[in-house]
């Protein structure tokens, strides 16, 4: 008989590294499953394709370079293959870019993300950045026009908040969100943005799934978007914008999406649990500070990556017998949480809150351009969308067609007209808005709503005051956009006034 | 503590109904090789090839720092005094006796629980009574303080296969009760705590039976998880402190079910416990079974006891499977020390790079960083290793147990220990 030596112990867990990656590509696949859904929803089948195509390319070129590397470095390939996970990289990396990325751009990032990203440090392991965080910054760096073809919507949700500083006033806040669907929409993901970043509601979902599973370590998200959302909270409450705005705040921006499945990289995350919980509110902090003073719609990615880089100092801080520190441990991670939400709230707080209308429409007709720049117009999409209802509303304001919104002057009283027209209720057979606006000059001096039949709180926003202010000055050489999301309401004003300049110039 | 530290525990999968209930095996032998390796020591022996010795005669002293006797297991010739490997992997001297089958026997003194405690103090080192959990550290040293203020009894067996203790128990109900009893005297606690894993609920109710007049002695069912038996993790669980070096510190003497049993059934007896109950279990064994035998038995007589291993080729541990060592050689013998010799199948794991998930660390029981130490230990990095406490591991095992990449832990912490301690000299 023959007795072998091998070192004790010698039971094993059952939970493999093979099988805590095979689980996070299944909860990942979940998220990209809901990806396609919403990809059809906004785009139709070219998105959809684009989609699949997406994961497609990233998939087959994490492997190619994986493959290459193999090789050079004379390691067995399968085995390299078998123990390295390119294509969970490629999949974190698909599911954080829109829908409508060209196929060459995410090629480009996928090979920057897998050689730049790990291979150069040495592999699997050894990397110092989350490898999807790493291609995501390229192709928002370098490829931020390289779209297969124009965005649906124009400014993503993310560009519009960026837009107002994330933090807009009251009014343009609710405008915001009305433009957008409203929360649960929001929440649901259904709009344009990144492909797995939208639906929050499903992110979280996957997320207790897989620390069931054992796969995340939940204190990172939680403190993550905990720290977010109370920073906001604050900020929320002190600018009158109400707990929602915090909601807002975290369910945008693919902020869910990084804590849930990029923070939680173990091999770029620190191995203690202080260390995870400090690492985690300090990304949050980084995220609050890139979005609130650098305006960026991106401020997730980045924070990842800064503090994937603070990762082995933070380390180094914990590293000694967890109980003999353990009152040491506490002080630390309790003061960085709370300076955190201080620093943070008091950032959000010194932020001057934007106007929803005049910011997001610059984003707007950014985009505009980014579109002309991919040369790939597919302006039927546009309109089968259907998003946007007010999305035609450029060039002059006489040329523009509201005819949907039937506006008749009634009376004229000197300068002051007297004009109806058809809002929401209006298209359904139901009573007219009724406006007084008075003109001099060709030129709009004050609209006052008299009569008003639309939903209360969906119109009531284009009716407000300082709303029906905005066309202060406007003649119909004017270039105008449609001044909010409350599409039925605001074209409703916009074709009172439009009747009413017509009236006055005959 | 657990939220920030992690659970520095584990429940591992027992596989103990393998040799809960089925029959003690009694095994009989011709020769024994009586180890005089004790602990990180060897003992001297006091025999000379050609003498004849009785059970209980004394055939070789530790005596330098402390004293520990070595007794003759058997009667008969000493036939050989000869250099082995022993069970911890040392090579040591052992004498070796033909067994002659006439069990003569020395007799021992005895104490009865009207004794004093300086008197049971001195019995226990009359008899040579070493801590049985493993460790093997002199009891009268330990039970040596007037500091005690609860004496823990460990019935908790928390390494997985073994049951040689609540076998022990529960064919010992009242050699257990009166063990405990002397020992509570010697140790001069006020109270005494016996932790035992819930799982065994059946004993359990048994000692509240057993103990149900002793108003000062209570039986606590602790969680199934490993390492439960641990010193520090027991009293940590019991009386929720930490120590710096001894149990003692927090005002606790922990002594092995085992232990308490041996003393009075030494004194109630007036003989040395020649014998002990030792399990042989594992995933590559025919039939597994508690088998008694005498100290000194080579394992290879009580795996063939026990049908032997099913598949070749083999792998034995003795001890647990968690922190035992392996040995490559059948005829290591058993020591009054040794609880179990489990022989397992060689299996391979596919290895993965490290994730760096801290798994390791928040498993610890000793809550180190096992992570970091093997990565200073790859890169031969000594003054990282220096401040890592790597000398506070206990070799667990439960790092490697728990690591997802299916890397050797707890070995590389083994090598990194040597390391340090070639460094220090
Ligand atoms: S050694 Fe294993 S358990 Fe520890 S951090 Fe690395 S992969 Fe995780
Ligand atoms: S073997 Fe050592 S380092 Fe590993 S878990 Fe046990 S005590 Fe900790």
């Amino acid at each position: 008989m023959e007795y072998k030596f091998k070192a004790t112990p010698m039971p094993r867990r059952n939970l493999t590294t093979g099988k805590v990656m095979t689980r996070l590509l299944l909860g990942l696949l979940v998220v990209y499953a809901y990806g396609l859904y919403n990809s059809y929803n906004i785009g139709g089948k070219q998105y959809l394709v684009n989609t699949l195509l997406l994961l497609l390319v990233a998939v087959v070129t994490s492997i190619v370079c994986e493959v290459i590397y193999a090789l050079m470095m004379k390691k067995n390939i399968g085995e390299h293959c078998s123990t390295s996970f390119p294509a969970i990289t490629a999949l974190i990396l698909v599911l954080t870019v829109p829908a409508n990325t060209s196929l060459y751009a995410i090629a480009v990032a996928t090979v920057i993300a897998i050689v730049f990203g790990k291979l150069v440090f040495g592999g699997f392991g050894q990397n110092i950045f989350n490898p999807a965080a790493v291609g995501r910054a390229v192709i928002i760096s370098s490829f931020a026009t390289r779209t297969a073809f124009d965005a649906v919507t124009g400014a993503t949700i993310a560009t519009q908040f960026a837009k107002m500083n994330w933090i807009a006033d009251a009014n343009s806040y609710l405008r915001f969100v009305e433009a957008n669907g409203g929360y649960f929409n929001i929440l649901m993901g259904n709009y344009a943005g990144a492909i797995g970043e939208t639906c929050t509601l499903i992110i979280l979902a996957v997320g207790v799934w897989m620390t069931i599973w054992d796969v995340i370590d939940w204190r990172i998200p939680a403190t993550y978007l905990g720290l977010l959302f109370g920073s906001a909270t604050i900020a929320g409450l002190v600018k009158g914008l109400g707990i929602d705005y915090a909601l807002m705040f975290v369910s945008t921006g693919g902020a869910a999406f990084g804590a849930v499945f990029m923070l939680t990289d173990p091999v770029t995350n620190p191995q203690t649990r202080p260390g995870k919980i400090v690492f985690a509110a300090l990304a949050a902090l980084f995220t609050i500070a890139i979005r609130f003073l650098g305006n960026m719609p991106e401020g997730v990615v980045f924070s990842i990556l800064l503090a994937n880089m603070i990762s082995p100092a933070i380390d180094k801080l914990f590293s000694s017998k967890q109980i003999t520190s353990h009152k040491r441990n506490i002080a630390i991670t309790l003061g960085t949480v709370a300076c955190v939400l201080l620093c943070g709230a008091l950032i959000a707080c010194s932020v001057e809150p934007g106007k929803y209308a005049v910011d997001a429409n610059a984003g707007a007709s950014e985009t505009v351009e980014e579109e002309t720049d991919a040369e790939a117009g597919a302006s039927g999409t546009d309109e089968e969308a259907g998003a946007s209802e007010d999305a035609g509303v450029t060039g002059t304001f006489a040329d523009t067609d509201l005819s949907k919104y039937p506006a008749a002057v009634k009376s004229v009283d000197g300068d002051t007209y007297i004009v109806t027209a058809g809002g929401f209720h209006a298209l359904e057979g139901g009573p007219d808005n009724e406006f007084e606006i008075v003109i001099t000059d060709g030129k709009v001096v004050s609209v006052k709503c008299t009569v008003f039949s639309d939903t209360q709180g969906v119109g009531t926003i284009a009716t407000a005051d300082d709303a029906l202010a905005e066309f202060e000055g406007v003649s119909l050489t004017d270039e105008i956009d449609a001044v909010s999301g409350a599409t039925y309401t605001s074209n409703s004003v916009n074709a009172a006034v439009q009747a009413a300049l017509k009236e006055a110039n005959k | 503590m657990a939220f920030l530290i992690g659970p520095m525990q584990k429940r591992i999968r027992g596989h103990k109904e393998a040799t809960e209930t089925n029959e003690i095996l009694k095994i009989h032998c011709d020769e024994v090789a009586i180890s005089l390796a004790i602990g990180s020591h060897t003992a001297l022996p006091c025999v000379n090839v050609g003498d004849k010795v009785k059970i209980g005669d004394l055939i070789g002293k530790r005596d330098d720092r402390f004293y520990v006797p070595v007794f003759s297991s058997v009667s008969g010739e000493v036939v050989a005094i000869e250099k082995r490997m022993s069970a911890g992997l040392r090579p040591a001297d052992h004498v070796i006796i033909k067994n002659d089958h006439a069990d003569r026997k020395k007799e021992f003194s005895s104490i009865s629980l009207e004794s004093s405690k300086e008197e049971i103090i001195n019995y226990m080192k009359e008899i040579g009574l070493i801590g049985q959990g493993g460790a093997g550290f002199p009891s009268y040293l330990k039970y040596s303080t007037d500091k005690c203020e609860t004496l823990i009894i460990n019935a908790i067996e928390c390494e997985p296969y073994i049951t040689a203790d609540v076998r022990n128990i529960e064919e010992n109900m009242e050699y257990f009760k009166d063990g405990v009893k002397l020992l509570l005297k010697a140790s001069n606690a006020k109270k005494c705590l016996i932790g035992m894993k819930f799982i065994h609920a059946n004993l359990i109710t048994k000692l509240n039976e057993l103990f149900k007049d002793e108003e000062n002695i209570e039986v606590v069912a602790c969680k199934d998880v490993y390492p439960m038996g641990w010193e520090r993790t027991l009293v940590y669980t019991l009386l929720h402190k930490r120590y710096d070096k001894l149990p003692i510190e927090a005002g606790a003497i922990v002594s092995n079910a085992t232990t308490a049993i041996t003393l009075a059934k030494t004194s109630e007896k007036k003989c040395y416990q020649y014998e002990r109950i030792v399990t042989v279990s594992g995933d590559n064994i025919a039939k597994p079974h508690n088998v008694i035998c005498r100290i000194g038995t080579e394992i290879k007589d009580l795996i063939k006891a026990c049908g032997g291993p099913k598949n070749d080729p083999a792998v034995i541990v003795m001890g647990g499977p968690m922190m035992g060592t392996c040995v490559t050689k059948d005829t290591v013998t058993i020591t009054p020390i040794s609880n179990a010799v489990n022989v397992f199948e060689p299996k391979e794991y596919q290895e993965y790079p490290c994730l760096r998930c801290g798994r390791c660390v928040e498993h610890c029981p000793s809550s180190l960083e096992p992570v970091t130490i093997t990565e200073a230990y790859r890169f031969n990095d000594v003054d990282r290793l220096s401040t890592l406490h790597v000398n506070d591991c206990v070799e667990c095992g439960m790092c490697t147990y728990i690591c997802p990449s299916k890397i050797e832990v707890t070995e590389m912490i083994r090598r990194a220990k040597k390391v340090m301690a070639l460094r220090k000299k």
